[in-house]
Formats: C-alpha cells, sequence, structure tokens
C-alpha cells in the first residue's frame, strides 16, 4: 500500500483537479490523506484531518501541523508528500527534513508521476509480517546484543547483496546504534556501507547521511571521513578539469563541516577545540588551495579622507562609526549595502560561483563583481567592510588597487565558511573587537599569522553607553536582566539556572528578557533549544519570577528595571548588552565563556575581575553578595557604569578608530 | 572528445577532415517535447545536407522532464551523423522536487523566484534564463577551443543563447547565423515595439545584428520590423517559415458521419489565457444548442498545458474537465510520432491561436496540410491568414466575438459534412507549398553560401 499525504492551506484553486488526482491515486491503490487549514468538504475519497491554523502563513501553518497528531502519523507513514499550494510548501518541506524516505513534491502532476514511477519489487517492499519482522531484526532491542552488532556490520561489509538493500540495512541498524547511544559503532557501519559502494557514490551517501544528522543536532563519528570523501571528489574533478563538479564537492563539504546547527545552534562547537585541526581538510584541497592563493593586487592601500562604507543589510553596529565621519569636515563617506544590489544582492546563493571563478573555472562572475565595484574602489580611499562574511569575499575577488581595504570581523563569522573566502592579501587591516576573537581566527586561518598577512587591529565596539545612565526603578535590584536572547550561543538557560538558585534564598529575585526569546528557529537544535526556553519561562512567568520584555527600540528605559546584568553567554567576541547594562549601573555577572575558558584570553581579561563566574553556584554567591543590601548593590552598579562608561564609551574609543581610520593604526 | 562531468555527449564522432564544422545552438533540440524542436530538427539535419558536419549544443534531457517533458519519437529522424552536447542546465523555477528546496524558499516560494529572477537580470536582460550565460558562455568557448567551429548557428529563444553566440564571435572570430524565429525586439502578442535600442535588451540585439551573417525570422511582418529597425542589415534578414513535417500529415481522411456526431480536435500547447479557452467554449455550448450536428459532436484537446508542479494542473484543465459534460475531453499531449494518426481521427481542425499579425504559428502549416475543415479561432487580423486564405476548406477568421464563433463553428461542421474530394485535394494541395524542408533548405543553402564554406568545400575535398 503506497500512503500519498496532500498538504493544503488554502481551498483548492482547482477542486475538479484534485478530486480527479485523488481518483487517480485511489485508482493505482494508494491510501490518500488530505490535511488541510481550509474546507475541503467536497473532497470525499481521502481521509480528512482538519487543521486549525491561527496564523495564516507558512509557518503557521507548519505549527498546526505538527501539534496535530493525525496529521503527523499522516507524515510517518507516507511514501509520497504532496505539497498542494504555495504556503503549504514549507510544511512539505519541513516534513522532507523530519522524513527520509517519502518523496516531497509540489504539486499533483508530479505526485502523480511518482506514484506511476513507484515499482515494487522483493527487496524494497516488506508488507505485513515480514515488515515487522525486520524491523525488530535491525530496532535498537537487537542492538544491545554484541553478537548481533557484529554480525550486521560483517554482513553489511562483505555480503553480497544489491547497494540499495545494503544501505538500507545499514541506514536501519545504524539509526538504531544510535538510539541506544553507540554513536561510534553507528559511524562504523556508515561507514563501512560507503566503502562498499563503488568510488563515485560515496561521497553523496555519506554527506547525505552526515547531514542528516547535523541537522537532527548531532556531530557525526564519520564526519571527516564524510568531509574528506567529498573533498577526494572535488579533488578528482579539479585536477580533471571539472571547475564545476569541483566546486560543487568543495561547497558540499564545506557546508557539511561548517553548519550552522553544529556551530552557531549548539552550546558546543568541535571547531573552537581544534580549530586549525577542524578545517586542515578543507584548506588542503585543490579547490582550498585555489582559493587560498593570493591574487595579490596592484598597489599599496594608502587610505585618506574618502571612506566607503560597506555591509550586506546588517549597519547595526557600523551606523555610529560612520556617522562620526559624515560630521567630520575632512572625510567624505558613501555607504555600500550590497545586499541592495540587484546583482551582489544574490551573492550568498552565488556562492557557487564565486568558488567556480577563483578556483579558476571561469571569469563571468569575476568580471560582473569587478563591473559593479570598480567605480566605488576607484572613489574610496578606504573601504570599511563590515562583517567578515559575504561583503569582503566578494569585495576581494576585485584588485582593490591603492585603495585601503579594512574588514571587521565581530564573532559569528569564525564559525562559517566565509572567512575561507576572502583573499586576505587584499585586506590591509583586519579589525577585531576583541583580543580572544583574533586568537580564535589566527588559529583558524593560519595564514593570516604568515607573512603578507593583513595587519590585525584590535578595537571596541562602538557604543554610546552614556544615554545608559539612568536613575534604576524601585525594586530593580532583585531583577536579573538578559539583553538579546535570540541565538542560542546566549544560552539564557544559564541565566534561568542562576535564578533558580537564586529563588531558593529568597524569591524577589526575578528574571527580565529584553529582546526576542522567541525567534524563527532556522534549523532542529536552534528550534529545541528555544522550546525548552519557551517552556522554562512561561512556567516562570505564570510564578511571577520573570518577564518578557520582548524586542524594544529603547533598551535605556528597559535597563532601568534591571539590577544586575547577566552575560550567560557561551562565546561572544564583546557583548554589547552586558556593557550597556553595566553602563545602566546594573551589577555585571559574567559567565567564563566556555569557548574560551580554557584559552589565554577571554571574558577573564577583558572584563575587570570579580565580573567573571565559572559556574551558575558562583554567579548565584556573587549576586547575593552583591545585592545583599540597597548601599551595595547601588555602590557596585555605579563603579561597574563607571568602568563601562570610562573604558567602552564611544567618546574614548573613537580616538582608536580614527587613529585606525584616517592615521596609521599603529599605537 | 571528453566532455566535463556533467555534460553528455551523443551521436557519432567527429570526422576528421573534410566537412567544415558547425555548431547549432538550440536549446529545445529533440527529444524535448516542444514546438520548437521541429524546426530545430530540421535546421540540423539541412545543415547536414549541405555540407557541415553538425554539433547540436543543448540541455541535459533531465531538464525537460520539469517542463513539458520527452518525446523520443522527435529524435528518431534526426541524421544519425549530428552529434548532441547536453549541458547541465535546469530551470529551477520548474523543480517540484520540495527536497532541493532551500528553507528560504520553502517559506516563500513566490518571492524566491521573483528573486532569482532578478538575479538573472542582472547577468543578461532576460528572466528565468538569463543566469545561464556564464555556462553558456564557458560551454561554446570550451568547445571550439576542442573541436573549432566554421560557423555557429544560434536559434532564440532563450535569447541568452546571444550571448554565448558573441562571445565566440569576439574571441575566436567564428562567423554565426540567428534563427531569431519570432524575433525579440517586437511584441508579436501584443504589436508594437517590445525595448527601446538603447535598452540593455536593445543593446545586445543591435550588437548581435552587427556582424550577423544571416538572420532569420518565421514572417514577413516580423522581418519587415527588423528592416526597418536595422536597414543596413536589411540584405541578411530573411523570412523562413515553419512549415509542415510530412510524417505529421494524415495521408486519408476519415468520411464524416453527421448522424453519430463530428470529431472536432485542437492539437498543440494550450498557451492562450484562460478567458480565451472561456470564450471557445461558451460558443462551443451555444453552437451545441443551435445546431443538431455539433450538438452530438466531440472536441478533443490535445498537447501540453502547464509546466513544473503545474503540468496538467492548471485553471484550462479545470475548465476541460468542467465541459466533458459538452462533449469535451482533454487527452494530454501526443507523440510526434502519433501527430498524424491524431489529426486522422478528427472531422474538424480547431486553431486556436494567440497573437495578430506578427504571429504565423507552426500548426497552422499542418493543419492546412491535414486538407480537413479548418475552425480558426484567434484574431481577425492574423498573420496565419496569409497562409489559410485561398483554402475552399476554411471558416474564415472572425475574431474573439461569442456569436460570430458559434456562428464558425457550425460553418466548420457544414464544411465537414458537405467537402468534397475535389474541396480537400485542393486544400492539401494549398498546404504543400509549406513543406517544412522546403522552407529551411532554401535558408541554409544561402546561408552556408554566406559562410563561404559547406558543401562546395567537401566537394572540393572530396
Amino acid at each position: 500500500m503506497t500512503d500519498i499525504l496532500i498538504v493544503a492551506h488554502d481551498r483548492p484553486a482547482r477542486p475538479r483537479g484534485l478530486r480527479e488526482a485523488i481518483g487517480k491515486f485511489r485508482a493505482a491503490g494508494c491510501r490518500v490523506t488530505l490535511v488541510s487549514a481550509a474546507d475541503v468538504s467536497t473532497v470525499k475519497q481521502a481521509t480528512i484531518v482538519a487543521l486549525t491554523v491561527p496564523r495564516a502563513d507558512a509557518e503557521g501553518l507548519w505549527a498546526a501541523f505538527d501539534a496535530n497528531a493525525r496529521a503527523r502519523a499522516a507524515a510517518a507513514r507516507a511514501d509520497v508528500i504532496v505539497a498542494l499550494d504555495q504556503v503549504a510548501v514549507h510544511t512539505a518541506w519541513q516534513l522532507s527534513q523530519r522524513h527520509q524516505h517519502p518523496a516531497v513534491v509540489l504539486g499533483l502532476a508530479p505526485a502523480l508521476r511518482e506514484v506511476a514511477g513507484v515499482k515494487p519489487s522483493a527487496w524494497t517492499t516488506w508488507s505485513g509480517k515480514g515488515k515487522h519482522v525486520a524491523r525488530k531484526l535491525t530496532g535498537p532491542r537487537s542492538q544491545r546484543a554484541w553478537a548481533l552488532r557484529i554480525a550486521y556490520r560483517t554482513a553489511i561489509t562483505f555480503a553480497p547483496m544489491p547497494s540499495r538493500v545494503r544501505l538500507k540495512l545499514a541506514d536501519r541498524v545504524a539509526d538504531s546504534l544510535l538510539q541506544v547511544q553507540r554513536g561510534d559503532q553507528a559511524a562504523r557501519v556508515t561507514i563501512a556501507a560507503a566503502r562498499a559502494l563503488p568510488v563515485q557514490r560515496r561521497a553523496g551517501y555519506l554527506t547525505r547521511k552526515a547531514l542528516q544528522q547535523v541537522r537532527a543536532g548531532r556531530v557525526p563519528g564519520f564526519l571527516r571521513e564524510a568531509v574528506t570523501t567529498e573533498l577526494a571528489a572535488s579533488d578528482r574533478a579539479y585536477r580533471a578539469g571539472d571547475a564545476l563538479e569541483a566546486t560543487r564537492s568543495y561547497r558540499r563539504a564545506s557546508n557539511l563541516l561548517l553548519h550552522r546547527a553544529m556551530h552557531l545552534d549548539s552550546l558546543t562547537s568541535p571547531l573552537a577545540d581544534d580549530p586549525a585541526g577542524f578545517v586542515a581538510p578543507l584548506r588542503d584541497s585543490e579547490v582550498g588551495r585555489a582559493l587560498a592563493e593570493p591574487r595579490g593586487r596592484s598597489g599599496k592601500g594608502t587610505g585618506g579622507p574618502r571612506i566607503l562604507f560597506m555591509y550586506f543589510w546588517n549597519h547595526n553596529f557600523v551606523d555610529a562609526i560612520q556617522q562620526r565621519y559624515e560630521a567630520n569636515p575632512d572625510t567624505e563617506v558613501r555607504t555600500l549595502d550590497i545586499g541592495q544590489d540587484p546583482f551582489l544582492g544574490a551573492a550568498l546563493r552565488q556562492q557557487e560561483d564565486l568558488i567556480r571563478d577563483v578556483a579558476g573555472g571561469s571569469r563571468g562572475y569575476i568580471e560582473k563583481v569587478e563591473e559593479i565595484l570598480r567605480p566605488h574602489l576607484e572613489w574610496a580611499d578606504t573601504v570599511f567592510v563590515d562583517w567578515c562574511t559575504v561583503t569582503p569575499a566578494v569585495l576581494t575577488l576585485v584588485d582593490p588597487a591603492s585603495t585601503r581595504v579594512m574588514v571587521r570581523l565581530h564573532s559569528v563569522e569564525a564559525f562559517t565558511e566565509w572567512p575561507h573566502l576572502i583573499d586576505f592579501s587584499r585586506v590591509d587591516d583586519l579589525v577585531f573587537v576583541s583580543e580572544h576573537l583574533r586568537d580564535l581566527v589566527h588559529r583558524t586561518i593560519p595564514a593570516l599569522t604568515a607573512a603578507g598577512a593583513p595587519r590585525s587591529l584590535v578595537l571596541t565596539n562602538a557604543m554610546d553607553l552614556r544615554r545608559f545612565v539612568r536613575p534604576k526603578q524601585p525594586g530593580a535590584r532583585f531583577a536579573l536582566g538578559l539583553v538579546g536572547v535570540n541565538a542560542v550561543a546566549k544560552d539564557p538557560l544559564w541565566g534561568v539556572e542562576v535564578l533558580r538558585l537564586l529563588r531558593k534564598h529568597d524569591d524577589r529575585y526575578r528574571l527580565v528578557l529584553i529582546g526576542d526569546d522567541r525567534p524563527t528557529p532556522r534549523t532542529a537544535p536552534e528550534r529545541k533549544y528555544f522550546q525548552r526556553l519557551a517552556t522554562a519561562m512561561d512556567e516562570l512567568v505564570a510564578e511571577g519570577a520573570a518577564r518578557r520584555l520582548g524586542p524594544t527600540d529603547d533598551v535605556p528605559a528597559a535597563l532601568t528595571e534591571v539590577g544586575v546584568i547577566l552575560s550567560s553567554s557561551v562565546r561572544e567576541s564583546f557583548h554589547c548588552g552586558l556593557a550597556e547594562g553595566a553602563a545602566s549601573g546594573a551589577v555585571p555577572v559574567v559567565r567564563d565563556w566556555p569557548f574560551f575558558a580554557d584559552r589565554e584570553r577571554g571574558a577573564r581579561t577583558l572584563f575587570p575581575a570579580g565580573w567573571v563566574v565559572g559556574s551558575p553556584a558562583e554567579a548565584a554567591d556573587r549576586i547575593l553578595a552583591m545585592t545583599a543590601d540597597e548601599q551595595t548593590w547601588e555602590r557596585e552598579g555605579a563603579a561597574a557604569s563607571d568602568h563601562a562608561v570610562g573604558a567602552w564609551d564611544w567618546s574614548v574609543v573613537a580616538p582608536a578608530y580614527d587613529n585606525a581610520m584616517l592615521g596609521d593604526g599603529s599605537d | 572528445m571528453k566532455v566535463p562531468s556533467g555534460w553528455r555527449l551523443s551521436g557519432a564522432r567527429r570526422r576528421s577532415g573534410g566537412r567544415p564544422h558547425a555548431y547549432y545552438l538550440a536549446i529545445g533540440f529533440p527529444p524535448a517535447a516542444k514546438s520548437c524542436a521541429y524546426r530545430m530538427r530540421e535546421t540540423a539535419n539541412q545543415l547536414y545536407a549541405h555540407g557541415w558536419d553538425v554539433t547540436v549544443i543543448t540541455i541535459r534531457q533531465e531538464s525537460w522532464e520539469r517542463e513539458f517533458g520527452l518525446d523520443h519519437t522527435l529524435s528518431q529522424a534526426v541524421h544519425p551523423a549530428i552529434r548532441i552536447v547536453e549541458l547541465p542546465l535546469v530551470r529551477d523555477d520548474l523543480l517540484t522536487d520540495i527536497r532541493q528546496f532551500s528553507r528560504e524558499r520553502s517559506l516563500d516560494p513566490a518571492g524566491w523566484i521573483k528573486k532569482s529572477r532578478e538575479a538573472d537580470l542582472a547577468v543578461f536582460p532576460e528572466i528565468v534564463f538569463g543566469g545561464w550565460r556564464p555556462v553558456l558562455e564557458d560551454a561554446v568557448l570550451w568547445l571550439h577551443e576542442q573541436d573549432p567551429a566554421d560557423l555557429l548557428v544560434t536559434t532564440c529563444v532563450p535569447y541568452v543563447n546571444l550571448a554565448a553566440t558573441l562571445r565566440l564571435h569576439e574571441r575566436a572570430g567564428v562567423p554565426y547565423a540567428v534563427d531569431f524565429r519570432d524575433g525579440w525586439s517586437i511584441d508579436v502578442i501584443g504589436g508594437g515595439v517590445a525595448f527601446p535600442r538603447d535598452s540593455e535588451a536593445g543593446r545586445w540585439e543591435a550588437r548581435m545584428m552587427r556582424d550577423v551573417t544571416r538572420f532569420w525570422c518565421v514572417n514577413e511582418p516580423i522581418a519587415q520590423h527588423y528592416r526597418e529597425r536595422y536597414p543596413e542589415r536589411a540584405d541578411r534578414i530573411e523570412v523562413v517559415r515553419n512549415g509542415f513535417d510530412a510524417d505529421s500529415v494524415p495521408a486519408t481522411a476519415r468520411t464524416p458521419d453527421p448522424e453519430a456526431g463530428l470529431a472536432f480536435g485542437y492539437l498543440g500547447s494550450v498557451n492562450f489565457k484562460v478567458d480565451f479557452l472561456t470564450t471557445f467554449l461558451t460558443a462551443w455550448r451555444a453552437a451545441r444548442a443551435a445546431d443538431p450536428v455539433v450538438a452530438r459532436s466531440t472536441l478533443d484537446i490535445r498537447g501540453h498545458i502547464g509546466a513544473g508542479s503545474a503540468r496538467e494542473d492548471t485553471a484550462h484543465v479545470e475548465q476541460l474537465r468542467a465541459a466533458a459534460k459538452d462533449g469535451v475531453r482533454f487527452g494530454g499531449p501526443v507523440p510526434k510520432a502519433e501527430v498524424a494518426r491524431t489529426y486522422g481521427g478528427w472531422d474538424v481542425l480547431v486553431l486556436m491561436l494567440v497573437g495578430g499579425r506578427f504571429v504565423t504559428s507552426g500548426k497552422v502549416y499542418e493543419v492546412l496540410a491535414g486538407g480537413l475543415p479548418v475552425l480558426s479561432v484567434h484574431d481577425t487580423d492574423h498573420d496565419a491568414n496569409t497562409v489559410l486564405e485561398g483554402s475552399p476548406l476554411w471558416t474564415g477568421a472572425v475574431g474573439l466575438d461569442v456569436e460570430r464563433l458559434t456562428e464558425s463553428i457550425r460553418t466548420a461542421a457544414r464544411l465537414a459534412v458537405e467537402a468534397t474530394a475535389a474541396q480537400r485535394a485542393e486544400a492539401r494541395r494549398l498546404g504543400s507549398r509549406f513543406a517544412r524542408a522546403a522552407q529551411i533548405a532554401p535558408a541554409v543553402a544561402r546561408l552556408t553560401e554566406a559562410v563561404g564554406r559547406g558543401a562546395a568545400d567537401v566537394r572540393k575535398t572530396a
């Protein structure tokens, strides 16, 4: 029996067509379930699951679908999933991430073709009791017996059988091993199955399997094997002169190795432990070497009064700097948001073209970029690029000649593929906002410390901290504040734990979240984290122990009700939210950011001694001490405010910027 | 020749020496199930017949699966000595496999396509295909490096082919001819100029016209537009009509049976608007109400409707389904090998066409040569009239007025019942002037002569 799941948001535009298609599915022996947010009462030949969708958009439909047990069950058994309209596409896509087996298509015609193409065979169609027995024999319980584990791995490695069957068996056994927490053995099974495949299919299989695990929030035990196999395929294509295929394989490898689910949406990152070793396979590949090859420039960056600020949409951190030079009569300022350029705006999607051109396969992309950027470079004496991602990758495709190029790296970029796509021989100054980030990036990209590397500068973020100095509201002493909590790396649950410890002593303590604590998740680990946070916050809010202030344009006002400012993050470059809180007179409590805790520099070298704590218990102790009475709290808060404004306010930091932007940047 | 990974090469090996080498950039070449495939097939065959060794450049067969699919019967009549290089290009906008969507695309499919089209335009002024420019340019340069070209013949659409054509010409001096079919700077549907000369598309077209060896289009009004726009190239512009393929025309006509009812039929891509179909179906119902013969008759619609996720799932199909009780049936596309038999099963051929005096269509030649009564459903001022004029079995064009169309349908029924053998023979005779080979062969001969290579040189070296 083939199961068809049709997902619809809108009332079917062509009800006769839908009825006819369902009739054809049934005639082909299929069972049809229609999950719909609209009235489909005219459809009689399918099992109908009606959804109530509070928010009439793609994510609203998915949320309603995911909350409906009958809909989830239909998805779990489906062989073909059909999105009937545009809004339903996202739900189908989400299901495609969750279920690896079914075909997932847009429209009835492709679904009918899928059904027509299904050819049941003895190997692929287990039915009734046979299927049940086979599932049991390979299920999690079977993997607890060592003899069976060895038997399966031996069979997968050596037994003659069609590839389809070998892979299906390997996938099933590996899934079961993962369920019983035997990730290393699951990896060995997957590797064994891959090695039994013809060489040209290995990379595809391993990459696909690895991505499934990464997206689910795991670091697969065969990650390195998958990456090196994919890069070997890239190298073969490169040596055969096929730059397009070499580029595609390289991108698959780099996207896997630096997948956001593993580095950004997780509380740990395998890159942080061994930055150089982790990305070494990329660097050592043929395409990686071609990318790392300095393309050089025809002049030396000299700088001057005409400054071009470049970025890709996000200009949050550059506005203050830009305004300073706009107000300076000796400088002339222009901005270029490449996100708004009709061609460069698509640069995120054109990463493949960029790599292919650099790796020597073509010139079309570089020529177009040159055509767009050349007039800007001819005008500018200095280009200041914010965020070390797509903008400098595109900019350094072009010879800057005598224009000075400054690129600022915040934090998140260090965990992406972008720094590996930048030609640093065309960058004069690489600006970091803290020393520990500079250390991490230097460890990740050894070329940055080699001869000919750009100069590394450390310049604090431009923050107007004076506007945060305001009187506190009554009762602020017991309010712990977190500013900006829309990323897993901010780990607000650490703050929740601190609060729980405090409330054992005094139930006047409460938590205030400033910013969006319910962001739209991009990966499964991110979704799971924020679901946990939502559950915890809902409980705290219900008992009056927490408040969600949500996104606000007036953070200084919001901070007047905060008496203790937390930095709960696992990694930060500087943490502007903490500096703002400290400036407001809240007592700072900074987690020793785990990504850097074991390194020479980190939170402990950035902030005054005493602000930084090693655990929630230490945090609770510090807070209890600092808020023991009104006088102590006010005194400590005032000291923190003095330090923050005196060390990091823009009026203090700006001369260093002037020196870097207009002078030679030396101390 | 070993082609890069992702490409596919099929057909005979290149001969050494002898024939000069022509590349034919023809995206839509058989087995793509597209109406342009017939003209492309004949052009390639005629190039070979005129002494050229021919390598066709098109895109991967799998790509057509996303559009109208494949018709392998079309490939049967491609000369076996012609090689075909397929490039790994696909239309991303027609992707129906949601697993291949990004999250961003899944959240807003229409917005994603809009952005993608904007990106296409940044590369070349043509939506959907503009982004293919770098791959096409690289491909022709690479092929020329491997196996040099003496001529490049390019057919549009897509117009992005021009970028690759000019790149090869400007880089390596390879002469080129362009089969522009319906033109570019002319709006063949609405009439008038599609874009000014100083627009980006206008500059590309002018650049193409500067060195073009021969320039073909499908009818005189389009040719006239180009002669007026580029008077300095008027001598290189020629009309190469579409014509019909002999194997698409039924050998004999069936005998109509007015007692049982007649079989009306339309074969072709359904590329007209829904309103157009509504108008015709309204007239069809009115004719059935007024005429007992039509009331007993059926109307078959065959051909491609919709592409990608909307393949055979459009408002047109929904209308046709709703008209089932009025004797209307939609039977999907017809393989090329089945075209003659399909026509042979009908008594009246319906000719539904968009546009006006700049559109002739390819179907009109086939329909006329069939020797059956032709029911015109199109504008009164349509270039198809110039082909059908004089046929004793033509209803004439009455425009898209429901009442007049109703009468026209009744006239067609009457013609079918009353047509004499002499009238049928006369219609066939008129149609036979437009055999496809007779249209394309002289044009290829003139091109060969203009390039100064080809058959004459082959004869010298033979």
